[in-house]
């Protein structure tokens, strides 16, 4: 799987790097061959709407009920993809000076190195060898974080559902895919603004339309390179930005700006024990110190108070010594003088 | 709040009915009307989450700000207990323990806003997505409240008389502080990598390649501010258990304004380099530009010039508003990041506003790690010292 | 502590903040005001460069109007009944301070004399005339004189050419008059002046304007005089056209052999006459001059021939001067755009026999006869049968839409009679069959060509960007009647809806 190699190889290098993907590794994966794709020709869509209708149909969820098709309020705002539309049509501009109005489809645009997928905790998104990204709503816990990273918006939640809610996107009609079938978007659009086939071969045909018809088309086929290209790509006649389309954003993917920075995380848990440890250590070390110090004080202020006391209790006894003597002295003085005084005074 | 502190201090069932108890359970019990009707109608209900804006207030304030302001607790103990800091001690155990509310709170939060919040273990027991930062972010919080959990636990054994039990957890402080750090560094960081995947989405002024950087920065920053506004509360409502003279408790709060200066002046150069690294000058003209710079100036430069004012002069009320500023400065640059300057091309009827329904269960929420920190510094020592266990840990 | 004030600071500077942000997001609206084409925007880049003051908004249709008795003398200096066009005092000024000065002079200086007179008067005030008015997009369009107009003044001066047509003498420095060497203005006179060669602006306005307002003051019908007249797109869609023009004589042929020295394939025969009332007037081929093209591009591309070689001046599409580029642009409007538009038919190579149908180069001598060019004649349309249907019932894909009825006869007919009516057409299909390649594409043209289904499978081929049945009927149909304006647009138009059954 693209993502998980790309994340799992990153490593060192990506981590010092904040955005670097090419700096630790040397291989570049150009893709599952032989994916599908989708070409949506801007200057053929008519605004018809039945693609949204056909999407519905096929996926079962609950037909229009204000927007009906041929109800052209639905254009006057900008729509957004729901949980129970999964694709939606614009309109980008109205009918001047005899150039037709302009509309785009919106939907999951399939990337070929999805963010949805790279962010998901718990996996759920895979890109699929034949091109679409698919959900798994039974591990989905509703962390939303891929609506979120989405650059195209195209993911809606099912905010009414209080138990079992999804992540509502379109799948690339995935099942008919494998049945051989087109998507029901192209199979049913009726100017053939949509069609299907092998991602590298529909980018042959855009070019060669822009070759031939230079003044139809912007010179530019989004979805090629984009954030590392999608599996739709669109041609247009007008700016892509009055589009809502970002034609100028990197070629980089999304999964490597944004999730490189995790190649961070292994030296943070290898690093940071040993250098927390060693300031704990330090700090013991500083104390151990300190605390040594204040011992070796205390004990030769004891020493000194010691000696003093030593000394003192010498001097004491020596006077206490010479005071006794003294006492004796003049305790046998005075027994004398006594004694002389009985031998002469009887 | 001040004024029923009072209250605290007698047994408590017979001072049950008080102001701050009565407003309180009001809080609580509409918190879980909320709630059960989140998980009945499903969050179109209480929310006004969008297909446009799936992250809200939720998202934004507990899991963003929440995490951040939480971050006291690594920054309090790794200062005492791996860099031997010993003067802040006191204040250890309190910012612990509102770390670990805070945490918890995240997780009351993510429990809330996850479409199947019974999916939660998923990552770790159904299938992972390792790619993924989110990944990163679960399993490092879910370690971390772990952590933070047996962190708070030497204060229950206590309380209880367990002392083997005290006696086990007590050995294992380095190991915890050691992992309460890096833990952390992880999921701060990653919290803001997780916007590294959306640059066509995020204003630019807030993108950038440092994200994870400021994050983290910011949330030092702001882990040191909660911590001196919950000594600021707390103090005074437990005014009766506090053992330390107030010297000691100012001088604590100019230690860390300090720190928290020093932190947020690196924020702001920090920030700086990513404007300069982009060359992003020009988008300082514009309304978003104004926008930031009240960001960066008024919450970031303004407050770490109080902090530092309020450090030399030993002006303790100039350190609290400084802290106050700082907390609302890092719950502005979460709520920026998730969704004012998220989404910043969209038209503005499509904007996002929290609904008062969400606003009530962000408070339920606080209100619950309010009284439970009540609670538990009203029973276990928190705010003092056992005597049986006097400068044992 | 002051906890209430600061709270209130927070929430207040919250909110400022907020309400600049809203502001800054809703983008700016911008609509342009028109300008009137007498209007002169007084902007001169090379002479002043960049200003501080936006540029003056001179109205000239006004003054002239207010001006009236004064006449035209009073701003503008007459030399040998000659009107200069540029204002009096400010011609062949050098230096940007002395022009700005001079215009200053003029303007305000009449002004104010105005004002010191009691009469209407102008702005004194810088603001006045340098007034921000924002932006604003010119309503004046250029003057072309095509050959209705040419046609006119050629009655009016009685064919003598010399009023207008001069060429210069670069030895006696001055201009005069030679027979059969008349030109149009353009190539010579340029956007600016440059030395004593006027622009063309300045020389039309004095040779033309002055003569109307002779006329004008003799009473006489002429053209217009004031700026309207010839500038405003109304006035100019109103000025009177002859119904037929006659031919303007040059000593051009009728027909002639279109070949270069050095050519090797076969020659075209160009019918000269027939193609002059087609262009708006001889410089739309001729654009810089009236000699033969080969004169200036050369088969390798020539300084002369602004570098564009021979084959690329007779085949470049879309150049209007072009042979191919004015058939091409033929070819798209709306009569023969349901065929000839972008997505349908590329041009083939039986077209370039059409034209190179003529003797090898090498065989034709110096003093060929001019060829001797026939109409084509097209065969009728054959009748209706099986084999070309007059109906035909699409019901191949019928799941939402019931079956639709193709009146083929009715198209074929329409399509058959805009064809016959275009001399170009007609010459360049040249056969009946050529009309059915317009829808029955890709395949050889011929009696009886293939159905959409016999090539366009259901699905489509998108490798091939080969379309599904249906498409191909949406973008064949629907896009003919959109290139051609047929009102038949919409789904239900052609085929009515079905009850779904659900």
């Amino acid at each position: 799987m693209t993502v998980t190699r790309r994340g799992l190889l990153l490593g060192t290098a990506g981590a010092l790097a904040a955005r670097s993907v090419g700096a630790g590794t040397v291989e570049h994966f150009e893709g599952y061959p032989g994916r599908y794709g989708l070409l949506h020709d801007t200057t053929l869509c008519v605004g018809c709407r039945s693609c949204e209708v056909a999407c519905k149909e096929v996926n079962g969820l609950p037909p229009f009920e204000g927007e009906a098709i041929g109800d052209r309020s639905a254009f006057d705002t900008t729509r957004r993809t729901t949980d129970t539309t999964l694709t939606i049509v614009n309109q980008y501009r109205d009918a001047a000076d005899g150039a037709p109005p302009v509309y785009r489809k919106l939907q999951c645009m399939h990337c070929n190195e999805p963010c949805c997928a790279a962010v998901c905790p718990v996996h759920a998104f895979s890109k699929t060898p034949e091109g679409p990204v698919l959900y798994d709503a039974e591990v989905c816990m509703g962390c939303r974080y891929c609506i979120t990273a989405c650059p195209y918006y195209a993911l809606a939640y099912e905010y009414d559902n209080p138990l079992t809610p999804r992540v509502m996107r379109c799948t690339m009609c995935y099942p008919r895919i494998k049945e051989g079938l087109d998507p029901a978007c192209a199979e049913v659009c009726p100017v053939g603004a949509i069609s299907f086939g092998e991602r590298e071969q529909l980018l042959q045909v855009a070019r060669e339309r822009i070759r031939k018809f230079p003044d139809r088309y912007i010179d530019h086929i989004f979805g090629e390179h984009e954030f590392g290209g999608t599996s739709w790509l669109i041609l247009a006649g007008i700016p892509f930005e009055q589009m809502e389309l970002l034609p100028g954003v990197t070629h980089e993917s999304l999964p490597s700006i944004g999730t490189s920075y995790l190649g961070v995380v292994p030296l943070v848990i290898t690093i940071y024990p040993g250098l927390l440890a060693g300031f704990y250590a330090f700090s013991k070390r500083k104390e151990r110190l300190a605390n040594e110090e204040q011992e070796a004080a205390v004990a030769a202020a004891l020493e000194r108070a010691g000696e003093d006391s030593r000394q003192k209790l010498a001097a004491a006894a020596d006077k206490a010594r010479t005071d006794q003597e003294r006492a004796v002295q003049q305790a046998v003085q005075r027994a004398l003088v006594e004694q002389q005084k009985k031998e002469t005074g009887s | 709040m001040s004024e029923t502190a009072a209250g605290i201090s007698a047994p408590a069932r017979s001072r049950l009915l008080t102001p701050f108890n009565l407003v309180s359970a009001v809080i609580l019990i509409g918190g879980a009307v909320i709630l059960a009707i989140r998980f009945t109608k499903g969050l179109a209900a209480t929310t006004n989450l969008s297909h446009t804006n799936p992250w809200g207030l939720w998202i934004g304030f507990d899991v963003m700000s929440g995490v951040a302001l939480a971050a006291g607790g690594f920054v309090t103990s790794s200062a005492v207990y791996l860099f031997g800091m010993k003067e802040y001690r006191p204040i250890v155990r309190p910012a612990l323990l509102t770390g670990f509310l805070g945490y918890f709170l995240v997780v009351l939060g993510l429990l809330a806003d996850l479409g199947r919040p019974w999916r939660l273990p998923y990552p770790f027991i159904r299938q992972a997505g390792p790619t993924s930062p989110l990944f990163e972010v679960a399993l490092c919080v879910a370690l971390y409240l772990t952590v933070l959990f047996i962190e708070t636990t030497p204060a229950a054994f206590e309380w209880l008389g367990w002392k083997r039990w005290r006696k086990l957890v007590g050995s294992m402080t380095i190991g915890l502080t050691i992992l309460g750090v890096i833990l952390p560094t992880m999921h701060q960081s990653t919290l803001g990598a997780l916007y590294m995947v959306t640059p066509t989405k995020l204003h630019p002024l807030w993108y950038s390649a440092h994200i994870p950087v400021h994050f983290f920065v910011s949330a030092v920053a702001g882990g040191l501010a909660m911590v001196i506004v919950e000594g600021m509360v707390s103090h005074r409502a437990f005014h009766h258990q506090v053992q330390i003279s107030s010297e000691q408790f100012e001088s604590i709060n100019f230690g860390l304004a300090k720190a928290a200066s020093v932190t947020l002046a690196m924020y702001f150069a920090v920030k700086t380099v990513a404007l300069a690294l982009e060359n992003e000058w020009h988008l300082l003209g514009s309304a978003w530009g104004l926008w930031y710079l009240l960001e960066i100036v008024g919450f970031v430069l303004l407050p770490c010039l109080l902090f530092a004012v309020g450090y030399r002069e030993r002006r303790l009320t100039l350190v609290r508003v400084a802290a106050v500023i700082t907390a609302v400065g890092i719950m502005l640059n979460r709520f920026n990041v998730t969704f004012i300057a998220f989404n910043w091309r969209i038209p503005a009827e499509l904007r996002y506003v929290p609904s008062w329904m969400e606003i009530w269960v962000t408070v339920a929420f606080i209100t619950f790690a309010v009284v439970t920190f009540r609670w538990a510094a009203n029973r276990m020592p928190i705010m003092y010292e056992h005597p049986d266990w006097k400068g044992a840990h | 502590m002051a906890r209430p004030a600061f709270a209130s600071t927070l929430l207040g500077s919250m909110l400022l903040a907020f309400a600049a942000t809203a502001w800054g997001a809703t983008p700016p609206t911008a609509s342009l005001r028109p300008i009137p084409p007498s209007t002169v925007v007084m902007v001169f880049p090379e002479a002043l460069g960049p200003m501080q003051r936006p540029a003056v908004e001179f109205d000239h249709a006004r003054h002239a109007a207010a001006m009236d008795k004064e006449g035209c003398t009073a701003c503008h200096t007459m030399t040998d009944r000659v009107l200069d066009p540029r204002l009096s005092g400010t011609a062949d000024v050098a230096g940007r301070d002395p022009l700005i000065d001079a215009y200053h002079e003029a303007c305000t200086g009449c002004h104010e004399e105005r004002v010191a007179s009691s009469l209407k008067g102008g702005p004194v005030t810088c603001g006045g005339c340098h007034a921000r008015l924002g932006p604003g997009v010119s309503q004046r369009v250029e003057m072309r004189f095509d050959a209705s107009l040419h046609a006119r003044h050629s009655l009016a001066f009685e064919d003598k050419c010399e009023n207008c047509h001069h060429v210069y003498d670069e030895q006696l420095q001055k201009t005069k008059y030679e027979k059969g060497k008349e030109e149009a203005c353009g190539p010579c006179h340029g956007p600016v002046d440059v030395e004593r060669t006027l622009s063309l602006a300045n020389a039309s306005h004095r040779r033309c304007v002055s003569c109307h307002l002779e006329r004008a003051r003799a009473q006489l019908a002429g053209g217009p005089v004031q700026c309207a007249g010839c500038h405003d797109a109304e006035q100019r869609q109103a000025i009177q056209r002859l119904e037929v023009i006659p031919r303007l004589q040059r000593g051009q042929p009728d027909t002639t052999w279109i070949s270069a020295p050095d050519a090797t394939s076969q020659v075209v025969g160009f019918d000269h006459a027939k193609h002059e009332p087609l262009a708006s007037s001889c410089s739309g081929c001729h654009h810089q001059t009236l000699k033969p093209c080969r004169e200036c591009h050369a088969l390798a591309g020539t300084a002369e021939g602004g570098l564009v070689t021979l084959a690329q001046a007779y085949h470049m599409s879309p150049a209007e001067p072009s042979c191919v580029g004015c058939h091409a642009a033929r070819s798209s409007q709306p009569e023969c755009a349901g065929c000839h538009r972008a997505l349908a038919l590329p041009p083939g190579e039986a077209a370039c026999a059409v034209c190179h149908s003529g003797p090898l180069a090498s065989s034709l001598g110096e003093d060929a006869p001019p060829p001797v060019l026939r109409p084509v004649e097209l065969a009728a349309l054959p009748a209706f049968s099986d084999g070309f249907p007059e109906t035909v019932v699409i019901d191949r894909i019928a799941d939402r839409y019931q079956a639709s009825t193709l009146p083929h006869a009715k198209i074929v007919a329409r399509l058959d009679a805009s064809v016959r009516s275009s001399a170009l057409a007609t010459r360049f299909h040249g056969t009946i069959e050529t009309l059915c390649s317009g829808c029955h594409h890709h395949s050889p043209a011929g009696t009886r060509p293939p159905a959409c289904r016999s090539c366009h499978a259901e699905r489509a081929e998108a490798t091939l960007d080969k379309p599904g049945l249906v498409v191909a009927y949406h973008r064949q149909c629907v896009g003919c009647h959109l290139a051609m304006g047929i009102a038949k647009q919409g789904c239900t138009d052609c085929h009515a809806a079905k009850e779904v059954q659900s």
